[in-house]
């Protein structure tokens, strides 16, 4: 019997029982659709999170923390795993405010190039110098030049710059009327709420003029922040604390720091750095572990989605076995007569495997239909929702060899599960089974 | 017709002192279903093997159609000694040699007729064009050539018969055995199946084994072996006088073996 008569006849085989053979490509369905369906996730927030990394440059620079080990997990994770933590006067804050001295430390550490604290910025709106109209804004300050932002039009913001200087999140040049090409070099207001040392004082918001350099692209860097240079930043510093007597100003201290590495440090070198700094009491992230922590949620729903399809798979093998045992069970007479007409035990394995394997296919196969179809209509959703601010950002993406490599896998699931009830057939006697009620 | 003026025929079945005891394991019940038995068959000959329930028929038929192994003796087919083929060999001996038609049919009821009966090639390797119109050309020996369409199921038994031995026929095989071809047919559609087959045997000269109780159709043979409780009691072919009881006293004549026989048949008539 030749490979084509095998596959003929066990593919009929599994026509005989349609119930049986339906049931269980059902249940291998289950299993494969989770996989393939995870895998096009994986695949699409690992290619959106690869984009986006290669867009920012990501390796130039370092956000730092004076901070415990595990801060940017726990931040991130909300939580944590332990529940609240006991308080305890004598402990440490947790996070520190970085001063003058700690950047001092920084610079010194080999390989660091420049250390700069990060001033925190927020504005109560900003606000268009011909319209006059305000609206609501998040602020942040540019990090560093080696940051490469997703540009529209224009450039990064300048912190070499004594110009204050703005780059403004999508649809902010529409709402303040402009288009994305002529607010460039435009003046716009930022509304600074003056501080007060007064506790009932009626909050006084003084204007800010900015000059807008650039527009940003839809990006998960920056989240629908703005972006300030630094001598935007220090001018919104100072004038919210314009009102307070020189004394009571707070002394210099920053949130984060940015600490350029070297130019051209590889990772390995950064990751030298990082862990230099971790020793003394920092904790440093590159900008590509920041969106990877940001996509981690996935990585997370990907983990849960890879252990039900694995249990789908396993309980489903389990059917393939059960399958074939029954319909070894019911063609006992059938293999016997095969046999005493000559064919071999090895093409009667093979019988029993293909028909195995052509389950798991079919179950894959439908897996991949299915999986057309969910890829359809979650992107649908999920970019009327939760990706919306996200243009690019392709929630479930296949890719044709991942998903080829899925359904061989799947065949071969199903092939170490028939392998038992095949043998068994192999190794029927004929006589037994011609003999067998 | 006199044997001793032919030539003598080739032996394609060469059977000497075959044992079967049933039940491999030790603590399996040891049951010795055939006796050092001896058997030759050559060419072209058309053999009933007759004995009542239990004596032993099928065990003997399984055991010289390569189906079962003797746990004592040699097998010699068309020359070539079985227990040193290997499994390869012994497939291809399998599917080219032998033809069975069984007391039960062993169709796969929900294929055609023409699947059915296209089995045999299929195992062989042979191609679907060749096999359609082999296959065709048994049908037709068989009288169902119009039959080829239809559900196996479909048919009524005595087709269903013919149907089998179209299947044995198809690989034009040199020895076909038919284990109670007719126990599950009345008589007349098992006077249709007796004569297909033994035309089979005078036309195209295929060795013929039929395994009965049925003294009838043993009649129609020309060699009868007789069987009890696995031994061989009689053979036509041989003198009679070779033929001892167990004991070893007395000789016995072919009448008086049937008459071992004869309860059983006159029951089962
Ligand atoms: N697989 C087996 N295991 C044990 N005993 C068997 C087996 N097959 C047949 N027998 C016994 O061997 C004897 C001969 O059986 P069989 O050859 O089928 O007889 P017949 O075909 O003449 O009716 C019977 O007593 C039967 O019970
Ligand atoms: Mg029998």
């Amino acid at each position: 019997m030749n490979i084509l008569d095998i596959l003929r006849m066990a593919s009929s085989n599994l026509f005989r029982n349609k119930v049986r053979s339906l049931l269980t490509i059902l249940a291998i369905f289950i299993g494969s659709f989770t996989i393939i369906l995870n895998s096009g996730i994986n695949y699409g927030v690992n290619s959106y999170v690869d984009s986006q990394v290669a867009n920012v440059g990501g390796e130039g620079y370092l956000e730092v923390l004076k901070a415990e080990e595990g801060l940017f997990d726990i931040s991130f994770g909300g939580m944590g795993s332990g529940g609240p933590t006991e308080f305890d006067p004598n402990a440490t804050p947790r996070i520190q405010a970085i001063t003058n001295d700690d950047l001092k430390v920084l610079r010194s550490i080999d390989g660091v190039e420049s250390a700069i604290g990060l001033p925190m910025v927020s504005a109560k709106y900003i606000e268009s110098q011909t319209s006059r109209k305000q609206f609501e804004v998040s602020l942040q300050t540019f990090p560093s030049s080696r940051l490469l932002l997703d540009m529209a039009t224009g450039r990064t913001p300048d912190n070499n710059s004594s110009q204050p200087e703005i780059i403004l999140a999508p649809d902010f040049a529409e709402a303040l009327g402009y288009t994305d090409q002529s607010v460039l070099g435009q003046t716009i207001d930022l509304g600074v709420a003056l501080q007060s040392l007064a506790p009932d004082a009626p909050e006084v918001i003084k204007n800010l003029d900015v000059t807008v350099v650039g527009v940003q692209n839809r990006s998960v860097v920056g989240m629908g922040n703005s972006w300030v240079n630094l001598a935007a930043a220090n001018a919104m510093q100072a004038l919210s604390l314009s009102e307070i007597p020189a004394e009571f100003r707070p002394s210099d201290s920053f949130f984060f720091a940015i600490v350029e590495v070297r130019e051209g440090a590889n990772d390995e070198e950064i990751a030298q750095i990082q862990a230099t700094m971790r020793d003394k009491g920092f904790q440093a992230m590159t900008i590509a572990e920041q969106v990877g922590m940001i996509m981690s949620i996935f990585d997370a729903i990907g983990m849960v989605l890879n252990i039900f399809g694995a249990i789908a798979l396993l309980a489903a093998s389990i059917g393939i076995i059960n399958t074939l045992f029954m319909a070894v069970q019911e063609r006992t007479k059938e293999i016997g007569l095969m046999k005493a007409m000559g064919l071999s035990n090895g093409k009667i394995f093979l019988l029993f495997s293909a028909e195995a394997i052509m389950l798991g296919f079919w179950g894959s196969a439908v897996g991949i239909l299915v999986a057309l179809v969910a890829r359809g209509i979650g992107n649908n959703i999920a970019n009327q929702t939760f990706l919306q601010d996200l243009p690019g950002f392709t929630l479930i993406e296949f890719n044709a060899p991942q998903i080829a490599g899925i359904v061989l896998l799947i065949m071969f699931i199903a092939f170490c599960a028939g392998a038992l009830p095949a043998r068994r057939a192999a190794r029927q006697n004929p006589i037994d089974a011609l003999r067998y009620e | 017709m006199s044997e001793a003026n032919k030539t003598p025929a080739p032996l394609v079945i060469d059977a000497r002192h075959l044992t079967k005891i049933y039940g491999k394991k030790k603590r399996d019940q040891k049951f010795t279903a055939l006796k050092s038995v001896s058997l030759q068959i050559a060419r072209g000959e058309s053999v009933a093997i007759i004995g009542k329930s239990g004596s032993g028929k099928s065990t003997l038929m399984h055991t010289l159609a390569l189906l079962d192994r003797p746990t004592k003796g040699e097998l010699y087919f068309n020359g070539e000694r079985i227990g040193k083929l290997n499994s390869r060999h012994l497939n291809r001996v399998r599917n080219r040699e032998l033809g069975f038609v069984f007391q039960q049919f062993f169709m796969n009821a929900n294929d055609t007729v023409l699947n059915n009966v296209m089995l045999p090639l299929r195992i062989a390797g042979t191609s679907l064009f060749k096999r359609k119109k082999i296959a065709m050309d048994a049908l037709r020996t068989v009288g169902l050539e119009d039959k080829a369409k239809n559900k196996a199921k479909d048919l009524s038994g005595g087709q269903k018969q013919r149907v089998c031995i179209a299947r044995a026929l198809v690989n034009s095989p040199s020895v076909i055995f038919a284990d109670e071809p007719t126990g599950n047919l009345d008589s007349t559609t098992g006077a249709m199946i007796e004569k297909t087959l033994f035309d089979l045997n005078k036309e195209k000269g295929i060795t013929l084994i039929v395994v009965t109780h049925d003294e009838d159709i043993a009649k129609k043979c020309k060699r009868q072996v007789y069987l009890k409780d696995g031994e061989i009691i009689a053979d036509t072919k041989k003198e009679v006088k070779l033929f001892v009881d167990k004991d070893g006293k007395g000789r016995a004549t072919v009448k008086e073996l049937k008459s071992l026989t004869e309860p059983k048949l006159k029951g089962a008539k």
